[in-house]
């Protein structure tokens, strides 16, 4: 128990300091006084709460969805590799967003939250496809056939968005500007847009943990320990493609995040899903904050694509994981 | 540019002219390579009067405003900084550029630009983006930019003030009309 304290605790503050350095270095350096006293310096308060601010939640809310989202897909497929983005879902979802922005969908009733809720749908659907073709191609559903599916999967829809990408004239701006993966300059209707998917995705695969950990020994056990298999499974999915694609939908496809993040957590602290999947979610955030960071200090006054640290990062940790389960010391 | 070559003909590039006098220059060697120097003559000095009378009236300007120049919004805000036509032009109608500190064509970060607070604000992006000014006067911060607050916002022509050609003194103007409206007239 005292173990899992220090663990949320560290975690914790990884976050808390993630959040400050966030909001008070950039190109204009703003004192972190400035959060608890606005009228010392208003341009300054200007900043940090109509530009930074916003940045730092949805970098944060992102990050924690593809972290939790990765950590549950590992578990259920039992496969150390898959996350939303080697799984083909980020792609889907991003079908769906690029649809939505090409045809000016709006869904009646839905307003703002129709980009989403595309993007969801486009996720979900792709989860399932990858799954069904998965399963045909190899019932045991091995690591690499997964993921290999989830390529060519990622590499047809990634052809769609070209294809669509060269129809567009106008929006091509809009369209290329939200596919590079970026938080920025996106604002408060953004967090909005996202908040309660990411909130519902994350509580239901938090319902599932126990479940998850019964999964670990195989579907089989996990029914005999009174784990309802198909509901579950179902859940998870859902849940899984809710949190992918309501992250994509705010910021175009940033990789690796739910790779990584779950990976680091299990290695330092064990892979109980109890907290795998809430050190996750926190690490998740303060991750990406950080990795969002840099993404615009580092060539600053010009930005990099965040996308690239996170693939940064997050290849070579693919690449040894791989490793490892390959030569079998996992 | 070799392949026409190849083909037998007779190739000539134009530099980037990045002042006036580099404008009068191009124009007048590409009246001497076509044959046309009495049109060029005439459009040159046509120009220059011009030039010199917006010069002139710029002696008015009392206070010199800060202007910011958007010369692209996605995925980044792109300016122009010294060395650039652009640059030029504005420091002909005695403005500051706000990104007078950076070289070439640069992209500004939204918050560089909301703390040098511009007193005006131009887009050449009209041509692609339709609500190019609203969505400016929008954007999350820029409530608080003196420009936004004095609906100094405006969006220019692109191709009189990017495309060194007969056109600048046109775009000159434009300009001078939307920094200073009290002294070039609206």
């Amino acid at each position: 128990m005292n173990k899992n304290l220090i663990a949320y605790t560290i975690s914790l503050i990884l976050l808390a300091g993630a959040v400050v350095l966030g909001v008070t270095v950039g190109t204009v350096t703003i004192s972190p006084r400035v959060l608890w006293n606005p009228s010392s310096d208003e341009t300054a308060a200007n900043i940090l709460w109509n530009i930074r601010m916003p940045r730092v939640v949805l970098a944060g809310l992102v990050g924690a969805a593809l972290a939790i989202a990765g950590a549950a897909f590992q578990g259920l497929l039992k496969n150390p590799l898959a996350d939303p983005y080697t799984l083909g879902v980020s792609s889907g979802a991003s079908v769906g967003a690029v649809t939505t922005l090409f045809f000016g969908i709006t869904i009646p009733f839905l307003g703002i939250f129709t980009l989403p809720v595309i993007s969801m749908a486009g996720a979900l659907a792709t989860m399932l496809a990858v799954m069904g073709f998965a399963k045909l191609v190899d019932r045991s559903m091995k690591m690499e056939t997964v993921i290999l599916t989830g390529i060519i999967f990622s590499s047809f829809l990634g052809s769609v968005i070209s294809l669509m990408i060269a129809l567009t004239g106008e929006e091509l701006r809009q369209i290329i500007g939200w596919l590079l993966g970026s938080v920025s300059m996106r604002g408060w209707p953004y967090v909005q847009m996202a908040l309660p998917f990411l909130l519902i995705g994350s509580f239901l695969l938090w319902l599932n943990r126990r479940e998850l950990n019964a999964m670990l020994f195989g579907e089989e056990r996990a029914q005999h320990l009174g784990v309802n298999i198909k509901r579950s499974k179902m859940m998870i999915l859902v849940s899984g493609s809710v949190l992918t694609g309501a992250a994509v939908a705010v910021s175009g496809t940033i990789g690796f995040v739910g790779l990584v993040v779950p990976h680091m957590v299990r290695l330092l602290w064990g892979s109980d899903h109890r907290h795998v999947l809430p050190l996750s979610f926190i690490n998740g955030a303060a991750l990406l904050i950080v990795c969002d960071l840099v993404s615009r200090t580092i060539i600053s006054p010009t930005e990099l694509p965040i996308g690239v640290i996170t693939a940064f990062i997050g290849a070579p940790v693919f690449a040894f994981i791989f490793f490892r389960q390959r030569k079998g010391v996992a | 540019m070799q392949q026409l070559r190849d083909a037998g003909l007779d190739v000539f590039v134009v530099e980037e002219a990045t002042t006036f006098d580099e404008v009068f220059e191009t124009m007048t060697i590409i009246g001497q390579a076509t044959g046309t120097m009495e049109e060029a003559d005439a459009q040159i000095s046509e120009m220059e009067a011009q030039l010199d009378e917006i010069e002139e009236m710029s002696a008015e300007v009392k206070e010199p405003k800060k202007v910011f120049v958007e010369v692209g919004s996605t995925p980044e805000i792109y300016t122009t900084g010294t060395g650039t036509f652009i640059d030029e032009m504005l420091s002909t109608i005695n403005a500051e550029n706000i990104a007078g500190d950076q070289e070439g064509w640069v992209s500004m970060d939204p918050e560089a630009i909301v703390s040098s607070n511009p007193d005006v604000i131009v887009t050449t992006e009209g041509a692609y983006v339709p609500n190019a000014v609203e969505l400016i006067m929008g954007r999350n911060g820029f409530a608080e930019i003196t420009a936004v607050q004095d609906e100094a916002v405006y969006n220019l022509d692109s191709d009189k003030l990017t495309r060194q050609g007969p056109r600048v003194t046109e775009g000159l103007l434009e300009l001078a009309r939307a920094v200073y409206p009290e002294v070039y007239g609206e």
